[in-house]
Parts: C-alpha cells; structure tokens; sequence
C-alpha cells in the first residue's frame, strides 16, 4: 500500500478517526489490526511469514531474560531466523548465481520454487529492526517487551515497516508502551500534515517526473556520451533522494499523527562535505544500526587506524549488500567505504597540520561540491542494470572523451542546478523552521494561508498519477 | 485565539475549494477534449472522464445558446477514424449546416469501440448532463450482431457507469461481460469495492479530479509551446488498396469473428437487441438515425458473400422495419475507393457519409 494512494489514505483516517475518538485502552489493538491490514495486501503468506518471525524473536527476548543461563543461545536463535528469512528471501538466488559461476554447476536450472520467489515487502527494514531489537535486549539497553501486541506495533507500525526509518527499542518501544496516554495535540496535527505534504510534494512533483526520464537514460547506457552519462547519474540522485526522502518524511509525518516521533533519516545529504558527513546525513537510520550493530562489533576506532579503516569498508559494504542483492551493491557500499576510508586518512593526515584554508567558505563549498560529484559516481553503480554497464558509464563521464557538445545540454545542467538549488532550499527551510513557522503563525493572514494550502492541494491532485508509481526503496 | 485563527483558515480554505468546484469547468479549454468529436485518448485513458466530456459539451450548448443539435454516438465509424477531427463526419455535417445557413449544431461522442451497451449508457449519462437526445445519430456494424464469447464486452467502456445508472441493465448483462472486468465485484472485497466507489465519485463529481487529465494535457501542451516542441502533424489518411498487410491482418482471429455468418439471435438474449431494444426505447417520440456501417467489400469478398452473411444482413433489416426510427444499411452504397481499410474510410469517404446523413437530418424538424 502507498502512502500516496487512496487505500492507504482511507487507512489512515479510518485509523486516525478511531484512535483518537475511541476509548484509548484499544489504541494498541487498533494499530496492530491497521498494520496488519496494511500489509496484507501485499500477500497472506507474507503477512503470516512476519508474524511468524516476529513472535519467535519476541519469545527469544523474553526467554534471554528469563533463562539467562541460555541468553547466547536464545540471542542466536532470533538473530539467525530473522536473518535467514531475509537470506532465503533476498540473497539466496544471488548466492547460487554465483556458486553456479565459480563451481560451473546448474544449481538453478529447473529450481521452480527460486524463480517463483518474490521478496516479502518491507523484509529488510523489519529485520534490521528484528535484530538490533534481540541485540539491545542481550546488552541490557532495553528491557524486552512484555505485551506481544506492542512488539507488533513496534515492529510494524505502517509508518515505518515498508522503508523504514530503522527504529531502536530504547526510544521507539516507550512510546508505543505509553499509546493509551497520547492526547489530541493540534501541534502534532500540524507537524504531522507538514511532514506529509512535503513528502508528497517530493514524490509526486519530483521524484515521480523524473523517474521516466532517468529510466529512459538507464535503458541506453551505452548510446551515452560523457555529458549525457553525468546528466543521467545527477537525475538519478535527485530521483532517488527525492523518493525516499519522501517516504521517510512521510512517515515521520504519519507517525506524529499518532503521537508518535519516528526518526528523521534526511537531513539534506547533498551538502554534505565528505563521506563521513554524507553518511550522518544520508538514510541516518540504516548508517546508524550499521555503526552499532556492525562497525562497533568488529573493533570499530579500537584496534588503530588500518583495522579500522577494514572495518569501514566491511560495514559499508554490509550497507551496499543489504540494499540489494546484485554485485551492483556490493561495489557501490565498498565504493562507499573507501570514500569513508579515503576521508578518514586526509582527517588523521592533516589533523596536526591544521592547515588554515580547510577553515574557510570556499573550502567548504569546493568539498561540497567535489564530493557531491563523487557521490553522483557512486549512485550509477545503484541504479546501473548490470556492473558492466555501470563501470561503462563510470568509465566515460570520468574520461570526459567523447563530450560532443549541444547547445541543449546547458539547459539539461541548468535544469540540474535547479534541482540542487531546491535542495538547499530545503536546507534553509530546515534549518530556519522555527521562525517560518512563527513568521507564518504571526503574520500570514489566515486568507493567504488557506490559499496557499489550495495552491498545494490542487498541485498535488494535478500531479498523483493514475498508476502510481511505487517507492525505489520497496524492493530493498 | 489560535484555534480561532485555524477555524478561520479552514473556512476560507473550504470556500476557495467551492470556487473551483463552480468556477473551473467555465475556465476551461475545452478545445482540448472536445474539438469536432471527443478526445478520445481523454476518455479511453479514464472512461469517468466521459462526465467531463459532457459538462464541457453542455457548457458549449449553454454558452451558444443552442436550441436544436444533433448528437452522434457510436464506435470508430461515427469517430471517423483514422482521419483528423476536421476531417470528421460531425465536422462535415456542420460545415453543411452552415452552408445553408442552419443553427442547428452537431456534437460528435462517439468513439471507437464504443458498443451499443455504451451507447445506451451515454443516453442515460446525457439526460444526467441536461443534454437533449431530440436528435441522434447511432452507428451500427455487422460484428455488433455476432455471438459475443464473452469478447467483445456488451458495454465496452462505461459498465461502471451503466452499473451506478440502470443496475437492473447491468445485470442483465453482466454474464456477458469478461471476467476480467467483473471480478473486482463478484469477490468480496469490500475495501476494494469503497475505493472504486469513492474513486468514482471524486472523478465524476469534484471539478479538479475531473478536469485533472485536461489541466494535464493543457499545461503540457503549453510547455512544449515553450519548449518549441512543435506536434506532429497528422499523416494523410491513406485509401486500403495501398496498405498491403491489410490482407494477412484480417485473417487474424480477432477479425475473422467480426465476420462470421452463424445466424444471429435477433431477440433480447443478444445484449445488440437488448441495448438497441433499450435504446428505441429511449428515443421513442424522437428523432433518430441508425446507420449499419458497410463494409469493403471488395477486401471482404469471400467474408460478405457467404448466403450465412447476407441472411444476417436481412435479418438485421428486417429488425428494423417496424421500429420507429430512421434506419440507414450503407453496404454496397459507399465506393470502395473511399475505405481506408475494411471498415473505415478516408475523409472523402466520410463526407460521402455524412452526405447522405445529412439528407435525412433534413427530414427532421430543426432548425
């Protein structure tokens, strides 16, 4: 189910009408009944998959407190069914692909039940979630859940189980626990439709007008020259950002209409001047769990510079392969990890140095730019069919050889400075939210105000398409 | 205080909504969707867009005052396919009328694959919109008459619409009806069932959603007029003989039904009679034309010539003897040299058409 579809929309009043008009003792029953509504429609058996693996991971929890002598056992227990699922569902196929290429064997030929395999929606956000969960609990950060319904709703709340934002027990389960305590606040209303409009304003204005064009560019790598390939790489990052930002403010947006405050996992990632501040503003959620339940477990800063610049490039290429399962990933993480890496080495280089024009704007504004142009480089390698293709196209826009230039691709880089201008734009919105928000309560006179949401209202309903178009960061 | 400022905003929000609901069908360009016949990719895209059509068509008639038109439903024939719309038989009939100095104007809804079960349904949708079926063009095929399996659908475009209209109708039909296209109703699916219902009412009732394809097709049209993006014109409609895959093409299965020569059922089992039973009906104390498209019958020899096929024909003409309309059978009255493939014909042959049409809108009283 979309967000920006009329089921879902005819979801959330309905479950929005009930839970704030009804006695609050059946919140939590109401959100686990919407959440599996809501995710049923993408297959019975899948519903019943999740359920299946969230109860053995909630027994797992509480069985670790209560039979402790067994914690280990009951821990590796839920870390490895939560991650089978997701490796039968997601890696198997990609696994003997590649046995079947290494050993020259035909695991695959005649496999009926691999090539009827559909990847249970949302599979990868709940297992993450699953795990950090059983992990949390082990370490004694969170005490385990008591009531399985709201370990349901932790796990499934519709805000957040398709794509995310990945959230952790220690804040997340307290105010799933305290459901029955939320009251009506005009101020979550507001923030809420906020978060929502903007999303929506995302998805359907930008992401979705660029999907067809960035997609008619990825059919033809090979018909692109040099200029044409960075057009299509810097398309594809605006398209993507757009569309799961979108889904992330979104559901931050829905989660607050339920009293809820779900973790923000944007905050404007292509300002960022390096790898390392990319990664505290790009998909903050996963990067995050990544760190914790990845980088840190393996030695993380503790073990000096080398070990921890492995550790960076395993764990980013943990980040790559769990996007998908395609050597398309695994390249862009460990691409990832080596800009990380790369960073990290200049940081420890220059740190005694102290050189004074890393102080300064223009400093700044050329590494934002630069590593803007790196990460661009990177997200060919994400959207690219095949990893031939995608080092093809790396291949000629970094050689600029074959430019043949047209006059029209001035207006192609003047389209895409206007989208990086919207996203400073957005930036400034962000970061400047308090006094717009009171400006707009002081001074805007409730006619221009109501105009205002008209004008976004009427767009908006120009934009949705009939056949909506789903979210790039479903098939993760 | 602050509550009182949203209250506020949520009134003015609510009348700004109203004023579009009222004001935006009147500040439309309608040429987009209605220009000598309905746009037909406007419509086949989301068949609810069909209201739109007619508010616009009926804002046409209010502005200009109209007190006699003539309205022509039908399929591709009466669309005039594949010709341009200034090269429509509604474009020569009005070219005519004003010739002769007559007010009386034509709209042209058809469009193609339009069955007789859509027909109807456009009836009951134009008494809706306040548009007058006084006078009324229909055309017919052969293949209309021919045992449906259940291909082609008896109400090809608008069973939605005949379903919220005349359900006694719909049911009537609805085993005639591909299973694809009644699945959705025979589970029981509620959700599904509101969300079509809901999606139903917004697109036939809430100007935005409904003008939402046209705002569409208007704003990218005028951002290609920026962009210098010129639109392609239209190839000349070229006459059958110089299409020489048109042979083989009709040897296909999809074709060779339309063709067949089992004996028809000419009674209310055959959702044609029951719709045209329906549609007479309707018309009774009106004026009313319904032609039977002919067809090549050159490119069609074998096909036509058959004594299952004529006796077919017959039938259909005697179906209409005692039925109180106009009836117009064109085989064999059009040259084969105007058809542009088996059944369609190139713009001459459609002023041929709208020629003899003409003459008997002539015998109607209007203006």
């Amino acid at each position: 189910m979309l967000f920006h579809s009329l089921d879902f929309a005819l979801l959330l009043i309905a479950t929005l009408i009930i839970f704030y008009f009804f006695p609050p003792k059946i919140r939590i029953y109401l959100l686990s009944l919407s959440d599996i509504l809501f995710y049923i429609v993408s297959g019975v058996e899948y519903l019943l998959l999740f359920i299946v693996v969230s109860a053995i991971v909630y027994f797992c929890a509480l069985r670790m407190i209560f039979d402790s002598r067994y914690k280990k056992i009951y821990l590796w227990t839920g870390i490895l069914i939560a991650l089978s699922n997701l490796i039968f569902f997601k890696y198997i196929g990609f696994i003997l692909t590649n046995i079947n290429h290494i050993l020259h064997l035909n695991l695959l030929q005649g496999n009926i039940l691999l090539s009827h395999l559909i990847l249970p929606i949302g599979i990868s956000f709940y297992t993450f979630q699953l795990v950090a969960y059983l992990v949390d609990v082990s370490k004694k950060k969170i005490e385990p859940c008591r009531s399985i319904l709201t370990f349901w709703v932790f796990v499934s709340f519709f805000g957040h189980l398709i794509a995310g934002p990945i959230m952790r027990g220690k804040v997340y389960l307290p105010q799933i626990e305290k459901i029955e305590y939320k009251s009506f606040q005009i101020e979550n209303m507001k923030y809420g439709f906020y978060y929502i409009v903007l999303g929506l304003i995302k998805k359907t204005i930008f992401a979705d007008t660029l999907a067809p064009k960035v997609d008619f560019y990825f059919s033809q790598t090979a018909n692109l020259n040099s200029l044409e390939g960075w057009f299509a790489a810097y398309l594809f990052a605006f398209q993507l950002y757009f569309d799961f930002s979108a889904y992330s403010d979104m559901a931050v947006g829905i989660g607050r209409l339920f009293g809820l405050k779900l973790d923000v996992n944007f905050r404007t990632p292509y300002i960022s001047a390096n790898a390392t501040e990319f990664w505290k503003r790009w998909h903050i959620t996963l990067s995050n769990w990544i760190k914790d339940y990845v980088y840190i477990p393996l030695g993380g800063s503790r073990k000096g510079l080398f070990s921890q610049c492995l550790f960076i490039i395993a764990a980013m290429t943990v980040s790559g392969i769990w996007h998908g399962a395609s050597w398309t990933f695994v390249i862009w993480g460990l691409y990832h990890g080596l800009l990380i890496t790369g960073h990290k080495i200049y940081t420890v280089l220059t740190k005694n140095l102290h050189p004074s024009y890393t102080k300064g704007l223009f400093y700044k504004i050329f590494s934002v730019i630069l590593f803007f142009q790196l990460t661009t480089i990177g997200w060919v390698f994400f959207r690219a069919n095949n990893i031939n293709e995608a080092f093809a196209l790396v291949c000629k826009m970094i050689k600029l050889s074959h430019l043949d230039y047209n006059p029209v691709y001035l207006t192609y880089f003047l389209f895409i400075a206007l989208l990086y201008l919207l996203h400073l734009a957005e930036y400034f919105l962000t970061i400047h939210r308090k006094s717009l928000v009171f400006f707009w309560d002081k001074y805007v006179p409730e006619y221009l105000r109501a105009a205002i949401y008209t004008i976004i209202l009427l767009v908006l309903i120009l934009f949705i398409k009939t056949e909506q178009n789903t979210f790039i960061y479903f098939q993760f | 205080m602050l509550h009182l400022r949203y209250f506020k905003t949520i009134i003015y929000f609510m009348i700004y909504l109203l004023v579009i609901q009222l004001c935006l069908p009147y500040f439309i360009p309608a040429n987009i969707i209605y220009d000598n016949r309905l746009n037909y990719d406007f419509v086949k895209n989301r068949t609810t867009n069909i209201d739109t059509v007619l508010e616009q068509v009926k804002i046409i008639i209010e502005k200009e005052h109209l007190k006699d038109y003539v309205v022509i439903l039908g399929d591709s024939v009466a669309y005039s396919n594949p010709g341009p719309s200034d090269k429509s038989i509604s474009y020569y009939l009005n070219e005519m009328a004003e010739k002769e100095e007559r007010s009386f104007r034509v709209f042209n809804l058809a469009m193609p694959a339009m069955q007789t079960g859509d027909i109807y349904t456009m009836l009951l949708k134009m008494k809706q919109h306040g548009i007058s079926n006084d006078h009324l063009i229909i055309n017919i095929v052969y293949a209309g008459f021919v045992k449906r399996d259940p291909d082609p659908p008896a109400v090809y475009w608008l069973q939605q619409q005949l379903k919220s209209i005349d359900i006694d109708s719909y049911q009537k039909i609805e085993s005639n009806l591909p299973a694809s296209s009644n699945n959705e109703e025979k589970g029981f699916n509620v959700f599904k069932n509101i969300k079509t219902s809901i999606n139903i009412f917004l697109y036939e009732n809430i100007s935005i959603f409904m003008y939402k394809d046209l705002l569409q097709l208007y704003f990218t049209e005028k951002i290609n007029q920026i962009r210098g993006k010129i639109p392609v014109e239209t190839k000349s409609v070229q006459p059958w003989y110089a299409k020489d895959f048109l042979p083989e093409l009709l040897k296909q299965p999809e074709y060779r039904r339309d063709y067949a020569d089992n004996m028809f059922e000419m009674d209310g089992n055959n959702p044609q009679i029951y719709f045209l039973n329906k549609i007479i009906e309707l018309q009774k104390g009106k004026n009313t034309l319904i032609f039977l498209a002919a067809v090549n019958d050159e490119l069609l020899y074998d096909d036509i010539n058959k004594s299952g096929y004529q006796e077919n024909l017959q039938r259909i003409d005697n179906y209409f003897k005692d039925k109180p309309v106009d009836y117009l059978n064109f085989y064999g009255k059009i040259d084969n040299k105007l058809f542009s493939d088996h059944i369609h014909l190139i713009p001459e042959g459609y002023y041929y058409l709208s020629k003899s049409l003409y003459k008997t809108i002539n015998t109607w009283k209007i203006n």
